[in-house]
């Protein structure tokens, strides 16, 4: 089995549109969530973590036209990984047999839901032609392997909150096993339509907005959250295995050492301990690491009622004791929950504190919940040394859910 | 087609339309032009057909006919009826 490192990363998040940006705002503790615009006079005021990304810098009206939001930020987010991951050398091979692996939730639901809205208040009869190629789940994976010569196996992973986590970790099996060298990895979600914000409302877990900073409407582990924040974004990380690394001189900015992915099999969207613990388990057990090897922990920290408390309770059950030692962050106080792509932008947050040293803290922690009493980082950033081994988790309605560790690159190459 | 427009002034919009449509220099856009040497796509295409429509406030009929020049382009908009108006 082979070694599997991160050559490269991509990101444009509600806190970044690059890697520097996103990880400067981390350890500012800067929030990206805001109050949405042009909303519908019957919706009370909402709150989403957006991408303030003026996207005609990027692409021409026609591309804008053809292509769904979600597959226009996998392609930023794409191309800058491959930029940072020595771009020269990857034309030939390893790039040209590379795999794309991406997660996203809901796809192209902003062109289905213009293309239906239109579609049924006229004759019921014409609809946008580009509707299926714009709207299909796979779309973003077609055009990042169009875009950069991917002619590996390109993978949509779709498991709710956890399917960038779950691309990140198949990406590093496939590699790890040798069915591939070298993989783009991660995910995108666009989904701030208006009906995809009802569905969502209707099921009661949303955060209330709060009015006067709304900013701070994510408060995970607070004993005043009231729910998540939805966002949009993407990450993509360059996977490959050391030795094709090696071989072109690239960067390897941390090695992805575990994986785990499992199921509860309990509730369609009740988070269960039991299940989370396993999948934790299942992660450290992969990279040969004990739990006191862990230094920092991104957690899944949505800022539900429930959640937070589960994640909590199966974090205990992981760590024993060391659990409350352990530094434990929901950087989702600050980007919201990007969904599909959460377990990767998430990811990255874990590495940038592993890279730059530094804890990414809980924003909006005034006053925990004495049902989650972990070391939350409560607040603001604090500098770390030489974190060795960092782990984020990704918990899905659905019941999948993924963990992924990244551990520090053994020396510079 | 609606007989208030002449086929000449038809083509003149349409030509318009696809030059900003596909940031073409409107000189390239000669009847004989093919669609494929415009660098303009099968869905690009398919998507341009559909905003015509909206544009035109016009029908096109459903039709698989190879689109392979702006001459073929041109012919296939003037099958189009006027879109009726729901009651």
């Amino acid at each position: 089995m082979r070694q599997v490192c991160i050559t490269g990363i991509g990101i444009v998040s509600p806190i970044g549109h690059d890697l520097a940006a996103f990880s400067a705002s981390l350890q500012a503790g800067k929030s990206g969530i805001r109050l949405l615009d042009n909303q519908p006079a019957s919706r009370s005021p909402r709150v989403a973590g957006v991408v303030d990304l003026d996207l005609s810098q990027f692409y021409t009206p026609s591309q804008i036209s053809l292509l769904d939001r979600v597959s226009l930020l996998a392609l930023i987010a794409a191309k800058q990984a491959v930029a940072s991951a020595n771009e020269k050398t990857l034309e030939a091979p390893p790039m040209l047999q590379a795999g794309v692996y991406l997660g996203t939730g809901i796809g192209g639901i902003k062109s289905l839901e213009t293309a239906f809205e239109e579609h049924f208040l006229r004759d019921g009869k014409r609809i946008k032609p580009l509707t299926v190629v714009q709207a299909m789940n796979n779309a973003p994976a077609g055009h990042v392997a169009m875009e950069i010569g991917c002619h590996g196996p390109s993978l949509t992973f779709s498991t709710a909150c956890s399917s960038s986590a779950i691309a990140i970790g198949e990406a590093y099996r496939a590699i790890k096993h040798g069915y591939i060298d070298c993989a783009l990895a991660g995910g995108a979600e666009a989904l701030l339509t208006t009906g995809t914000i009802d569905a969502w409302e209707a099921l009661r877990t949303l955060a209330i907005p709060d009015l006067a900073n709304p900013s701070a409407s994510c408060k995970p582990f607070s004993l005043n959250r009231t729910g998540l924040v939805l966002a949009e974004g993407a990450a993509i990380i360059v996977l490959e295995s050391l030795d094709s690394a090696r071989r072109r001189n690239a960067p390897v900015l941390a090695m992805l050492s575990g994986y785990g992915a499992k199921t509860d099999a309990t509730h369609i969207t009740k988070p269960d301990a039991d299940g989370q613990t396993a999948t934790m388990r299942a992660a450290l057990a992969d990279a040969g690491l004990n739990p006191s090897d862990i230094g920092y922990l991104n957690a899944h920290g949505t800022a539900t009622l429930a959640g937070d408390v589960v994640e909590t309770n199966a974090v205990k059950q992981v760590f024993g004791n060391q659990a409350f030692a352990l530094p434990v962050s929901s950087t989702k106080s600050m980007h919201g929950h990007v969904m599909g792509a959460t377990g990767a932008v998430e990811f990255v947050a874990a590495l940038c504190a592993m890279i730059n040293n530094f804890l990414p803290p809980t924003i909006n922690l005034a006053e925990p919940d004495p049902a989650c009493d972990l070391d939350y980082v409560a607040n603001s950033a604090r500098p770390v040394d030489g974190l060795k081994h960092v782990m984020s988790n990704s918990f899905a309605f659905g019941g999948s859910n993924a963990c992924l560790i990244a551990s520090r690159a053994s020396k510079p190459l | 087609m609606s007989s208030s427009n002449s086929p000449e002034v038809l083509q003149q919009k349409l030509k318009e339309m696809i030059a900003e449509e596909f940031s073409i220099s409107i000189d390239k856009l000669t009847p004989e032009a093919t669609v494929e040497s415009l660098g303009i796509d099968s869905l690009g295409l398919i998507d341009f057909m559909f905003k015509v429509e909206d544009e035109l406030g016009v029908d096109m009929p459903d039709s698989r006919t190879p689109l392979l020049t702006l001459a073929d382009v041109y012919a296939e908009i003037a099958k189009a009826t006027p879109r009726a108006v729901k009651g």
